[in-house]
């Protein structure tokens, strides 16, 4: 119960400080704490106990959120077994000359008919990407590996992602911290719980639509190309040719979205539900901190699981907006990078990563610079300016590359290999 | 200690410096910025930095600074909960004794972090990493605001607990 409410008079300590830290604390409240505090040794070891914790949930929480979220509650399409099949097999029981005949004609085209999809295979992947069984253990999955039924394939960390080809030829691409399941069905069916899935389908047999599944929405293709990036509590779908129907499962409301355009559904069905153009990204961008200072080296997950994570040191930028589609800035052919930065050790190793989106949610491939920091000249004061051509950076993925220009910077990162080195960036800009 | 080391306790410091602000203006958003000044502050000032001395008692001192010139500024946004000078010199004072273990309660925490709920930490994630208040969680949940203030009081109870724990545990 709430200090200021008038079913709780005499608040306890600990009450009006969980008021205070949620900044729903009143006057009257305010007035009663400040007293305590004042005259009570007690209450201040509260007080200051009840702080420690704020600011270690502020401080150390966002970078130790890798929990993995429950199995969303995913409405299935209904499965229907074709009551012509079951009435042919009654029928077929009463032909007493014809019946093991009959009844093995109708088991071979029961399984014919209702044969599931065959299971797609890992055609390409980078970074971190495992299968997790039905118990929910890792293991791992090689190129060429076909992918099981009863389990998903996850990608973790930024710039990790895997490629995975249907027999018809349709792909998909799932990244960022993503979670796919395929079930085996008549109709293609993939269920993503989290991450970013970038399809590009094939025409499907007529009658059998495609979908995808999230925990928000459901999307029903017969054969397009087209973005989704899902959260537990949020879909975003970007149609890049063709047309798909966009569903939201909280209010069962629909939206067809054709080429050029995005939509999003979320659990909140008072939500507008509609089909908008893709949204613009500056062509440059500078980040710089406040009064002069700069970003220090914070330990950030940059792979791996919540049991065994792959901890960067460095400073991320992430684009806070529309997740991937958005990005922090569009790049072209003539972008150029500069960084200014320092670190404690001359000879520290710096890397430089960036993850790249096409502007309609799509994967676009990563680029890295590593380099000792004293190869660079440095000021009086210490700090040295690494500056370059996007396009010369190195790219990590996929095979073939991407192509710079219209690609949109969803993720930049500039670390140190030691973690016991300390880095500092003052300014990071992306300009031609 | 050589010309960066500074720089190195610095960052170090970073999270305890953090708490130790906001236990002397508890605002989320002004203790950032304090505590960024406090940052500039002490580089400016490192060439006054006694090497061989408590850099952390140092750097304190200049937060409590820096926070007493902040107040003035922040004080024209109205607040209720208004520290006096002879209070914020008592719990200063008391936040540098009960920082002095800020690591290994950092530590413990996240062991406990991993031990709670799916939902509390869902929760957690919303409130601390997302930044949403509880009156728009509780919107998107469908549960009611008094119901998720009792569940973060639940959690940070749990937490402080198992922290407690987790401390004496190592302790022996």
């Amino acid at each position: 119960m709430m200090p200021d409410e008038p079913t709780s008079p005499d608040p306890t300590t600990e009450e009006l400080l969980h008021a205070l830290v949620l900044g729903e604390l009143g006057e009257d409240g305010s007035a009663v704490l400040l007293e305590r505090l004042r005259s009570d040794p007690d209450a201040r070891g509260a007080y200051g106990s009840v702080m420690e914790v704020e600011a270690m949930l502020h401080h150390e929480f966002p970078r130790l959120a890798e929990f993995r979220e429950p199995a969303p509650l995913v409405r299935r399409p209904s499965g229907k077994v074709s009551p012509v099949i079951i009435r042919e097999r009654k029928t077929s029981r009463m032909m007493v000359g014809w019946g093991v005949a009959a009844a093995l004609l109708f088991s071979v085209a029961a399984w014919w008919l209702l044969r599931p999809e065959p299971a797609p295979v890992l055609v390409e992947a980078y970074g971190e990407w495992s299968w997790l069984d039905a118990a929910g253990r890792k293991h791992p999955l090689g190129i060429g590996q076909e992918l099981g039924r009863n389990g998903a394939l996850t990608t973790e960390g930024t710039g990790s992602f895997a490629k995975l080809r249907f027999p018809d030829a349709s792909t998909v691409v799932l990244s960022g911290e993503g979670e796919l399941k395929v079930p085996g069905e008549k109709s293609k069916r993939l269920v993503l719980r989290s991450g970013n899935l970038e399809v590009e389908m094939s025409p499907q047999p007529p009658g059998l639509p495609a979908f995808v599944e999230t925990a928000t929405a459901r999307v029903e293709v017969v054969g397009t190309r087209f973005s989704v990036d899902a959260t537990p509590l949020r879909t975003t779908v970007a149609v890049t040719s063709g047309k798909v129907m966009f569903k939201r499962l909280a209010d069962g409301g629909a939206v067809e979205i054709p080429k050029d355009r995005m939509a999003t559904a979320t659990l909140d069905a008072r939500e507008a539900l509609e089909a908008r153009p893709f949204s613009a990204a500056p062509f440059s961008w500078r980040a710089v901190p406040p009064q002069g200072g700069y970003f220090s080296t914070q330990p950030f997950r940059a792979g791996g699981g919540s049991t065994q994570p792959v901890i960067h040191h460095g400073v991320v930028f992430r684009h806070d907006g529309d997740r991937v589609f958005d990005g922090i800035v569009e790049l072209r052919k003539e972008s150029r990078l500069r960084v200014k930065f320092r670190v404690a050790d001359p000879a520290a190793y710096v890397r430089i990563f960036l993850s790249c989106r096409d502007g309609k949610g799509g994967f676009a491939g990563n680029r890295q610079v590593e380099f000792r920091a004293s190869v660079l000249p440095e000021d009086a004061t210490g700090w040295r300016v690494y500056e370059g051509d996007i396009r010369g950076l190195g790219a990590l993925a996929p095979v073939g590359g991407f192509s710079i220009s219209g690609s949109r910077l969803s993720n930049l990162s500039i670390s140190v290999l030691d973690a016991a080195d300390t880095l500092q960036v003052s300014e990071v800009e992306i300009r031609d | 200690m050589t010309p960066d080391e500074p720089i190195r306790l610095l960052s170090q410091l970073q999270p305890a410096l953090y708490a130790y602000i906001l236990s002397l203006h508890p605002n989320r958003v002004d203790a950032e910025d304090i505590l960024q000044e406090t940052n500039v502050t002490v580089w400016k000032k490192l060439g006054e930095y006694e090497p061989g001395t408590n850099f952390r008692a140092w750097a304190f001192k200049i937060a409590y600074y820096q926070t007493l010139a902040e107040r003035k500024r922040l004080s024209r946004r109205p607040s209720f909960f208004e520290l006096d000078e002879q209070l914020l010199h008592l719990l200063s004072e008391e936040a540098e004794t009960r920082l002095a273990h800020y690591d290994e309660k950092a530590n413990a925490l996240k062991h406990c972090l991993v031990q709670l709920r799916v939902e509390d930490t869902r929760l957690l994630k919303r409130h601390y990493a997302d930044g949403s208040p509880v009156k728009s969680i509780a919107e998107e949940v469908g549960r009611s605001a008094v119901a998720l203030r009792g569940s973060l009081l639940r959690i940070r109870r749990a937490l402080k607990s198992c922290i407690e724990k987790h401390l004496s545990a190592s302790a022996t």
